[in-house]
């Protein structure tokens, strides 16, 4: 009995205790950017190369004095790809916090539910990873740099119906995730609007482990090219089944393989892969040399897709915030941001030159074609 | 393909038995499910891992070290969560071990990460080709060990004295009790040497896939669960068939049928074993 | 007033109150079920898309929901009474992961990529005065012939047969119920996240809804909501946490068996009694 009580007492007592309000802000001399993102669970991979491209960029800005004098301070709200928990993070960061721009969410679903609440109150949110289609549409206060599929696959159709004059295909989806189901489709339009049959489809599940039954399945088809449409783990997995059985035609990728995880674990077997990134790392510019540098120094890795993006995006919203001339969050200062943020166009970042059109979210930026040679990241030429 | 189907068929299904061998053990000796089995499965290969990447040792020893470590495991959370909880309820360990899976998921996650981590292999891939049937060294080598050990395991159980009171046990905990067997510590042994073969699956499934990740226990510890329903619960040999069923059974789905319905195959069959036949198909040992 | 977070908290511990009172009123006659986010989600997705698809009013199609979720109740409550304990709690979770790749590979109701733009509706009116009607009716049982024959039933199920209960309708009944009323919460929650997918209603909800139950107690009513309330405020509370966070939640349940497992409120909690009893250190001598 007595124990019982006594743990009751500890439970509530730690409620009431813990949890400093970690959105306290200083706000005075702080300019606050709230970051929605899956810090745990499986996509966690995703989102902690955000966070750290984003405190590259927030060091950066910072070391130069901050924007019109106050330095920025990135909060971090961890939603673990659960849609639930990142409007619950965004609410928090708006109404507690009162950020002044949002950065997130870092997957497409979690982005889907949580734009409209930035809209509704008028409070800027960037994605720099969310690739699915019309995120950004009739919502004026949310923009992305992340390149969305619809946009790069169509290149990638190309540059393979080029280079590897295929006619047919498999297509490998990991049926229940929205992301590779949605990117299925896409990459079904290209397809036909390029001319090549979609040989068959075989899919697997998120978090499956073994991989023999389909690669079999996949053997017995002969391939000319097999498409892959998941995160980075079970792609890898794939690959090194299907090197396993024998099969090395080429594989076509996508977004997911933006982790150089992939290349970790696939090893080899990755040899020849090609997909569309929205960063290049081996970029010969030095703006792009001097930002991997940085990165490899504070983290010892090499920057990914996503740490390049959330670079650019924190510089973006930095040059939104300073052209808007307003620092303190409120509802007009923040439409003042917005508005500058619609404005900019040849923004000169790491991941290529953003633009962004009058009545459109999404930036205009270069696709990279690249194509994995020898053990690195290379152009497809 | 379908002699290729069914060489994969044969080392998935022999894992699955590995694991629905140590959840029947558990079963048939306290009629309570260890949930948190998944997870040991788990943990086990993580500690092979280790102990190749930072011990420096060879695969055998890091074999031995992760069904030592697992087997530790297992003996854990019995002193956590059955003992103290054996006369509560039926229901109070399933929730304890329900919690325990969650938390030692986590933790394997914050320490290893919660993305795959390539697991090395120090077997050469080299392929036989036995009529239509395609077969690698690794495969080979994994069947050996599985059946190798599920024969132990028969023989131990038939033949041991220790075998013999575990089985004793299992009919009866009281009857057992009272003929001079040492029950605590009968438990914990059956505890120790499930946890061994559920490790022991683990390492084999991370040779076979080159990765493991701290997510994998969980669809194969749920899968465990039917296959001792499958097989009857705290039935040796039924486990071991039901493992080698439901290893044929998903791969052929996948192969013939569409593979987006392979989870659902092995709780569509437990289902309706469960509606049809409680006891399961094999029947389960007397308490 | 309250601002839009507090009332967005305010909301989820409400749909998650009456969450955890449709897993106690299964559990009132014994039956132990994880799986009922699947009937959450039966719930959500047939409120979501009566009212995408077809346009209906919500009051119309949170019925519908709610509804939906009692016939399958329904179904899987009848042929799964023969199964006891851990067998029916297995069968449950069965029916849980079968239902959600079912779900996934169902194009029409948006497969894996789910339904999004469901309108907000639910507003915390809603919610709360739905709870406080099933408030009122669990007190009101509690004495009730109802209540009295689930008791009966949870205690002792071959001694109330003797007794003439009709534990078959009462048990059917009791799971029906909790499904409608899972069903029902799930309609509410789908019109106020406005994106539902398979995701949201897999075994892992299930298990969080049973540990609602399981933190506060079966004993009475109050139990699980004191269970729900606790454990949405948690991970807002605890969001400094962050990585630990699950860590905190599994050892909870391991926590909670050793140290106290009926939960933290028992059938005196709430009454002066057993309190001025403590205070007066008469009466039982040495309590524990």
């Amino acid at each position: 009995m007595k124990r019982g009580i006594i743990l009751a007492i500890c439970f509530l007592l730690s409620i009431c205790l813990s949890g400093p309000n970690q959105g306290i802000s200083s706000a005075a001399d702080e300019i606050l950017i709230g970051n929605v993102s899956c810090l745990t669970g499986t996509a966690a991979q995703y989102g902690i190369s955000t966070y750290e491209g984003l405190e590259v960029a927030m060091e950066e800005i910072n070391g130069a004095g901050g924007i019109l004098g106050k330095k920025i301070h990135i909060l971090k709200g961890d939603d673990s790809a659960d849609p639930r928990q990142a409007v619950n993070v965004v609410q928090k960061f708006i109404t507690k916090d009162k950020v002044l721009a949002i950065i997130g969410a870092e997957l497409t679903g979690t982005t889907r539910v949580t734009a409209p609440i930035s809209n509704a109150a008028q409070t800027v949110q960037f994605t720099a990873s969310a690739t699915g289609a019309g995120l950004t549409d009739n919502l004026p206060f949310v923009f992305r740099n992340a390149l969305p599929e619809a946009y790069a696959i169509p290149f990638v159709v190309e540059a393979a119906k080029k280079k590897f004059k295929a006619e047919s295909l498999v297509i490998i989806t990991s049926y229940n995730l929205d992301y590779s189901v949605d990117l299925t489709k896409i990459y079904e339009k290209a397809l036909a609007a390029a001319g090549i049959k979609v040989q068959d489809k075989i899919s697997y599940a998120e978090g499956d482990i073994d991989f023999s039954a389909q690669v079999s399945k996949l053997k017995a088809l002969k391939p000319e090219i097999v498409v892959m449409t998941g995160y980075y783990q079970e792609s890898a997995q794939l690959m090194i089944e299907m090197r396993k059985q024998g099969i090395n035609c080429p594989i076509l990728g996508s977004n997911g393989f933006n982790d150089p995880k992939i290349l970790e674990l696939a090893g080899k077997a990755m040899e020849g892969s090609v997909w569309a990134s929205g960063f290049f790392p081996n970029n010969p510019d030095p703006k792009v040399r001097r930002f991997v540098a940085k990165v490899q120094e504070k983290y010892k890795k090499k920057p990914n897709q996503f740490h390049a993006q959330a670079y650019d995006a924190l510089m973006i919203i930095s040059e939104g915030i300073k052209r808007a001339g307003v620092t303190e969050s409120t509802p007009e200062n923040r439409t003042k941001i917005r508005d500058a943020l619609a404005k900019i166009t040849n923004f000169p970042g790491v991941s290529g030159t953003h633009t962004f059109k009058p009545g459109k979210g999404d930036a205009e930026k270069s696709v990279f074609i690249l194509i994995l040679k020898d053990g690195k990241y290379a152009l497809l030429d | 393909m379908l002699a290729q189907q069914l060489v994969n068929g044969l080392t998935l299904g022999s894992t699955y038995a590995l694991v629905a061998l140590g959840f029947t053990l558990v079963f048939g000796i306290l009629g309570m499910i260890n949930f948190a089995h998944g997870e040991i499965f788990m943990l086990g290969a993580y500690i092979a891992l280790l102990l190749v990447t930072m011990g420096g040792f060879s695969i055998f020893w890091a074999l031995i070290g992760g069904m030592v470590g697992a087997a530790l495991l297992g003996m854990i959370i019995e002193r956590v969560s059955f003992r103290p909880l054996r006369n509560v309820s039926i229901l109070a360990p399933l929730i304890s071990t329900i919690g325990l899976s969650i938390f030692l998921r986590s933790l394997a996650q914050i320490i290893f990460g919660a993305e795959s981590t390539r697991f090395p292999v120090s077997i050469k891939t080299e392929f036989f080709q036995l009529g239509p049937f395609q077969i690698s060294l690794l495969q080979i080598v994994i069947l050996a060990i599985s059946f190798g050990l599920m024969a132990i395991f028969q023989a131990f159980i038939k033949k041991t004295k220790i075998g013999k009171a575990m089985r004793a046990t299992s009919e009866s905990l009281y009857t057992a009790g009272l003929l001079g067997i040492p029950v605590d510590r009968i438990i914990l042994l059956s505890f120790a040497v499930a946890s061994a073969l559920g490790g022991v699956a683990g390492i084999l499934l991370g040779l076979n896939f080159n990765a493991i990740s701290p997510l994998m226990g969980k669809m194969v510890g749920l899968k465990g669960l039917t296959i001792i329903i499958l097989g009857g619960m705290g039935n040796i040999t039924g486990a071991m068939v039901g493992g080698l069923f439901l290893g044929f059974v998903e791969v052929l789905s996948v192969g013939y049928l569409t593979s987006s319905y392979r989870d659902a195959v092995a709780f569509a069959l437990m289902f309706l074993v469960l509606l049809i036949r409680p006891t399961g198909l094999f029947g389960r040992v007397v308490r | 007033m309250i601002d839009a977070y507090t009332s967005q908290v305010l909301t989820f511990i409400g749909i998650n109150s009456i969450l955890a009172l449709s897993l106690y009123i299964t559990a009132l006659a014994g039956q132990l079920s994880v799986g009922h986010a699947a009937f959450m989600g039966i719930g959500a997705y047939t409120s979501a898309l009566l009212m995408t698809r077809l346009g209906w009013p919500f009051f119309l199609t949170t019925a519908c929901g709610a509804l939906m979720g009692g016939v399958f109740g329904f179904c899987i409550g009848l042929p799964t009474l023969r199964l006891k304990d851990l067998y029916l709690a297995i069968a449950t979770l069965a029916f849980n992961i079968i239902w959600v790749v079912m779900l996934m590979n169902i194009e029409a109701f948006g497969g894996a990529l789910g339904i999004f733009n469901v309108p907000k509706v639910t507003n915390n009116w809603t919610v709360y005065i739905s709870l406080g009607i099933l408030l009122l009716f669990f007190h009101r049982m509690q004495d009730s012939r109802l209540g009295r024959a689930f008791r009966s039933i949870q205690e002792d199920e071959p001694a109330a047969r003797a007794m003439g209960v009709n534990a078959v309708y009462y048990k059917v009944y009791a799971f029906t119920l909790g499904a409608f009323l899972a069903g029902y919460a799930g309609a509410l929650y789908a019109h106020f996240v406005t994106f539902i997918s398979p995701h949201d209603f897999e075994v892992d909800r299930s298990i969080e809804i049973l540990l609602f139950v399981v933190l506060g107690g079966a004993q009475t009513f109050i139990g699980p909501v004191i269970g729900a309330v606790l454990l949405t405020l948690a991970p807002e509370v605890l969001r400094f946490l962050a990585e630990y966070r699950l860590l905190v939640y599994g050892l909870m349940f391991v926590v909670i068996m050793l140290l106290r497992h009926e939960g933290l409120i028992e059938e005196d909690t709430f009454s002066w009694k057993r309190w001025s009893r403590t205070f007066r250190r008469e009466g039982r001598a040495g309590a524990p």
